[in-house]
């Protein structure tokens, strides 16, 4: 009896093996997307910890005021004199602003840089070392400096060449990244912005020369002893620099607060969260899919069952065929999802490693995600076809057995079907019918496609909505001047005075209005307090000013519409904003209660703005460190930046949209991951609508063969199953438009408000969205009956109507 | 001497097969708002050995009275005696060895497994009925009914004829005393059918087997036992064939 099963179960195999393997293959697509997706953040995590212990990350950081700058070795004779040897090793450097042109074949590339010195005469790195990624790092002796890596990728720069650093013409030997900017951020805190700010590491008696600062240095990375209290170690610092170094104004930031492991471990966690989200889709649309699948394949079995009921075998022996099928999909899926979650994880991390620098990408395999997910997977299909035979037992022998006329079982809703009165002959009815009478297996189809395409929609609306806020950011900033640059002072300077004034008669410059740019804060009873960057603006400007949605822009502060929302307050509440002002010489920071005066229309939360009225009851009337600059018809910003860029004054010259492709270089090195993921979802929903509709066209094999024999052209018969086909695509679709706009929606408001909640995200979906949606949901599924057109046309029409045999 | 005659009966009952006993039997099908009565209050008795034709035109009930009988479906109203055995009330677990120990079912159209040869869906039928020589016992049975040749054949690579073959042939290897065929020649022509209708005939002759056939074709009920026609569900005639005895099946011809 064994070996007649054996060889039963292996020709039931050879029989349905196209859809014995289509379906193991999206119920291994769903397990694999599951696991491969589920285990990034262990690996982002492992990859960020290693690469910080491999350099040496500091612990502590100590940044003097700006423009506060100290004797060499005098920061670390501070920290060596703490006691109890609580410091392991520590490091002075000399950070300044720069710029760099890297004009070359490329393209016009003139950016603000970040110049940072770094002992080399012991050739060691003892703290926070540089990982030269591409090309030599600095050495004893030499003056060559090393390019950020994402810096020169962004802008595709050799490995190493010539640049303009600070106006002088400097070699680089290599291209490598530090802890502290393994993701460089932008003024507001928003990462992906190498495209506007260029690191450099250059010995250090190379940048205190080029910075007129002999000797100097104004920064100082602490790494602690194990063991250490950190946080004591701190307090402990602190107190000695206010007491050793009372005017440097020293800050101290501990690792675990640097914004760059926050947004490192932050957004594994949040990515992790966003790729969970859609690992759980996948599974869901698979297994349901295979679930649906499997049931039909096995319900098609249902006569066999019957004839064996009413031969007395019993239900467990009747269970054996359908139970080794099931089996057999779920041991191939569980096989096939390490493949497909391996490539997919791979991709993923190469992606990643692409925009995140880190010199170590742990081998993290997570084996129990990969195993949990198979097996329970494996179940799933064993479970499915466990039901219908449960159905099948459940029911009198004869019921099981019947055929013919007797199984003409109007069923579903067909009884609605036959009162509604549809136009057309019953050739073009009969579609509609054959959905109707079948709701249950309907229903199953259009929710596994929806569910599916709910992934799409997802993944899509969520790229669409990023893209959204840096359009939205960008018109804003160019609105009325696309050409114009933003000129960066050194220092903080008269708005009327010389400094200005010399940007202003700058040859190839047309208009220039002086501005200033300050961070504070912006806080309402109940809410949160929100960083900002406060600008200062002429509401009258004919060069720029904030656009105004609602209320208006003078007596008061401009918000952002998200920062109102998050605050709680409307136009005309009162505020507390924090920022610097001039008192005694020095500057200080103060709150001074502001009423909202308008809503902008940016979409960056971060930005806030005042008129000059305003700005002078803030104490800050009259100054400026930044200057807009308009170029004169003719003069290119590249060669205005180079005119401006000359003078003492002027710290850094960039295009205003420099600022808008932060967020755009975000999206684009996120968005290859999301692609990966879509790609895949596609290629699941056409696997199951192929399947489906491969599994239909053997259902209704018997009804075919009848038409056929009627003379009914095979071509009729195709007509019949992909209109069929297009409205279970149509139903699914819509059902994973709405389903995916909810999912893009709570994705939006929930993961990219937590990771970046300056970016004032909302729900779009773009035209090009919907239409691909449609396109896969409905095109596509339309054209998967055609795959089974031969099946339809070599049929042989009397071996078919003879019920089965 | 010590037997009475009711144990000698019950004695000699259970060595020549079941008797078959249908007491109030109803069958009613609500589809929709209709209610269909496919069987309505049915007394019958069967007897072992006895070639029994059910008689009737479409629609009398006559398939659903087979399937009654085997358990295949459960009245609606009255009682389903077999061999003593109440097989109305009787568990799930008791329908299923009544189907195997008790039952041979010969359908109309067949229902041969697709996917298993002939012998192999007769040698299935033998090892569910827990017979033993399965395999050798399948293959007698079919060299029996004419198909020795034709044991890895598949259903479909067989004619219609054969394939009934196959299916007689499984459910008389099972030893099962009742056989029950509905509308065995119902898919064949004349000859085939026959020829179908001796290895049946043969079967009540020989084995002393309790032989049930559904037919519509009044020609098929010359060769009965007894005769029993149903129409619009009920029992309108129950009596010896025409003629008063069974007739030679050479004799017929439709």
């Amino acid at each position: 009896m064994r070996g007649l099963w054996l060889r039963w179960t292996w020709r039931d195999l050879r029989g349905r093996w196209p859809q014995v393997l289509a379906t193991a293959l999206i119920l291994g697509v769903g397990i694999g997307g599951f696991a491969g997706l589920g285990g990034l953040r262990e690996w982002r995590e492992e990859s960020a910890d290693r690469s910080m212990e491999v350099l040496n990350a500091h612990d502590l950081r100590v940044d003097l005021a700006e423009g506060a700058f100290v004797p060499a070795d005098r920061l670390r004779a501070v920290a060596g004199a703490l006691p109890d040897g609580a410091i392991a090793v520590s490091e002075e450097r000399l950070v300044v602003p720069s710029q760099v042109d890297a004009t070359g074949a490329s393209g016009a590339v003139l950016v603000p840089a970040r110049l940072i010195g770094i002992p080399v005469a012991t050739g060691e790195q003892p703290v926070d070392g540089v990982h030269v990624r591409e090309g030599a790092g600095l050495s004893p002796g030499g003056h060559d400096v090393v390019l950020d890596w994402s810096f020169a990728n962004h802008y595709g720069l050799d490995p190493s060449g010539i640049v303009r650093l600070g106006g002088r013409d400097v070699r680089y030997s290599g291209l490598g990244s530090s802890p502290q900017y393994f993701v460089i951020l932008d003024e507001t805190g928003i990462s992906g912005a190498e495209s506007g700010l260029a690191v450099v590491y250059a010995p250090l008696a190379d940048v205190q020369a080029a910075a007129g600062r002999p000797g100097e240095v104004n920064q100082l990375l602490v790494r602690a002893a194990p063991g250490t209290d950190v946080a004591a170690l701190e307090r402990s610092l602190d107190a000695a620099l206010r007491r050793e170094l009372p005017d440097a104004g020293a800050t101290i930031v501990r690792a675990e607060d640097e914004p760059v492991t926050a947004i490192l471990y932050r957004d594994a966690r949040n990515d992790q969260r966003t790729f969970s989200t859609f690992a759980v889709l996948i599974l869901f649309g698979a297994a349901l899919a295979a679930f649906n699948l499997v049931s039909r394949v096995v319900e098609a079995q249902r006569r066999e069952i019957g004839i064996g009921m009413a031969l007395g075998v019993e239900p467990r022996l009747l269970a054996v065929r359908p139970l080794v099928l099931g089996a057999q999909i779920g041991v191939l899926g569980a096989l096939l999802a390490f493949p497909a979650g391996i490539g997919l994880s791979e991709l993923i991390k190469s992606l990643m490693r692409a925009f995140l620098p880190l010199p170590v990408s742990a081998s993290v395999f997570p084996w129990e995600l990969f195993v949990g997910a198979a097996v329970a997977g494996a179940l799933i299909p064993v479970a499915a076809a466990a039901l219908p035979v449960r159905r099948a037992v459940g029911v009198q022998p004869v019921e099981a057995i019947r055929t013919g006329a007797r199984s003409a079982v109007g069923g579903g809703a067909a009884g609605i079907m036959r009162r509604l009165r549809l136009p057309g002959r019953p050739l073009t009815q009969l579609p509609l019918r054959n959905l109707a009478r079948t709701p249950r297996r309907t229903v199953m189809t259009v929710i596994g496609l929806g569910v599916t395409l709910t992934l799409v929609v997802a993944i899509l609306g969520m790229v669409d909505s990023i893209r959204d806020v840096a359009d939205r950011h960008e018109r804003e900033l160019l609105h009325t001047s696309p050409t114009r640059v933003e000129v960066a002072l050194r220092d903080v300077v008269a708005a009327a005075g010389p400094e200005v004034a010399a940007v202003r008669g700058a040859p190839g410059v047309a208009q220039a209005e002086p501005a200033l740019t300050v961070r504070g804060a912006v806080a309402a009873d109940g809410a949160e307090p929100i960083a900002i960057a406060l600008g200062v603006v002429d509401a009258r400007s004919r060069v720029w000013a904030p656009t105004v949605e609602e209320g208006r822009a003078t007596g008061g502060v401009l918000l952002a519409r998200r920062a109102a929302e998050d605050l709680g307050v409307g136009v005309g509440d009162q505020v507390t904003l924090r920022h610097p002002r001039a008192e005694d010489g020095g500057m200080a920071v103060v709150d001074t209660p502001v009423a909202v005066a308008g809503i902008h229309g940016g979409s960056i939360r971060a930005l806030a703005y005042v008129d000059r009225e305003q700005a002078a009851a803030l104490g800050l009337g009259g100054v400026s460190n930044a200057v807009a600059v308009v170029p004169a018809a003719g003069t290119s910003q590249v060669a205005l930046a180079r005119e401006v860029a000359s003078l003492p004054q002027v710290a850094s010259v960039q295009p205003a949209s420099a600022e808008a492709s932060a967020i755009q270089t975000s999206v684009d090195a996120f968005q290859g991951a999301i692609n990966i993921v879509g790609v895949m979802t596609l290629g699941l929903a056409l696997l199951v609508a192929f399947t489906s509709t491969s599994v239909s066209v053997e259902e209704r094999r018997r009804e075919y063969a009848t038409m056929f024999a009627f003379g009914l052209p095979p071509r009729d018969g195709l007509r019949v199953a992909t209109t069929e086909s297009v409205v279970t695509g149509l139903l699914g679709t819509l059902l994973g438009i709405g389903l995916g706009v909810a999912v893009s929606g709570w994705v939006i408001h929930t993961m990219v408000a937590d990771s970046f909640p300056d970016l004032g995200a909302e729900v779009v979906l773009t035209p090009a969205t919907i239409a691909i949606t449609f396109a896969v949901g409905v095109v596509a599924v339309a054209f998967a009956p055609l795959l089974t057109f031969r099946r339809l046309r070599r049929m042989d029409i009397p071996s078919t109507l003879r019920v089965v045999e | 001497m010590g037997s009475s005659p009711a144990t000698a009966a019950a004695s000699a009952e259970a060595d020549a097969g079941p008797t078959i006993r249908l007491e109030g039997v109803a069958r009613r099908y609500t589809v929709g708002e209709v209610t269909v009565t496919a069987l309505e209050d049915v007394d019958l008795t069967v007897r072992p050995g006895e070639f029994t034709v059910i008689l009737g035109p479409s629609g009398s009930g006559k398939t659903t009275l087979l399937n009654m009988i085997g358990a295949l479906d459960s009245p609606t109203a009255g009682r389903v005696v077999v061999g003593g055995r109440d097989i109305t009330t009787a568990s799930r677990r008791e329908l299923f060895r009544f189907r195997r120990e008790t039952v041979g079912f010969v359908f109309q159209t067949f229902n041969l497994f697709p996917g298993l040869t002939a012998l192999e869906n007769v040698e299935f039928a033998v090892d569910v009925a827990r017979r033993p020589g399965g395999r050798e016992l399948a293959a007698a049975t079919l060299d029996r009914v004419g198909l020795g040749d034709r044991l890895r054949h598949f259903p479909h690579e067989l004619s219609g004829g054969e394939q009934q073959r196959v299916a007689i042939a499984r459910a008389v290897a099972t030893g099962s005393p009742v056989l029950l065929a509905d509308e065995p020649t119902g898919e064949l022509d004349f000859r085939t059918g026959v020829q179908i209708l001796d290895l049946l005939h043969e079967q009540s002759h020989e084995s002393g087997r309790c032989v049930l056939v559904v037919t519509h074709n009044r020609e098929i009920s010359r060769v009965a036992h007894r005769v029993i026609e149903l129409s619009s569900g009920r029992i309108v005639a129950d009596g010896p064939p025409p003629g008063g005895k069974p007739a030679d099946i050479a004799e017929l011809h439709w």
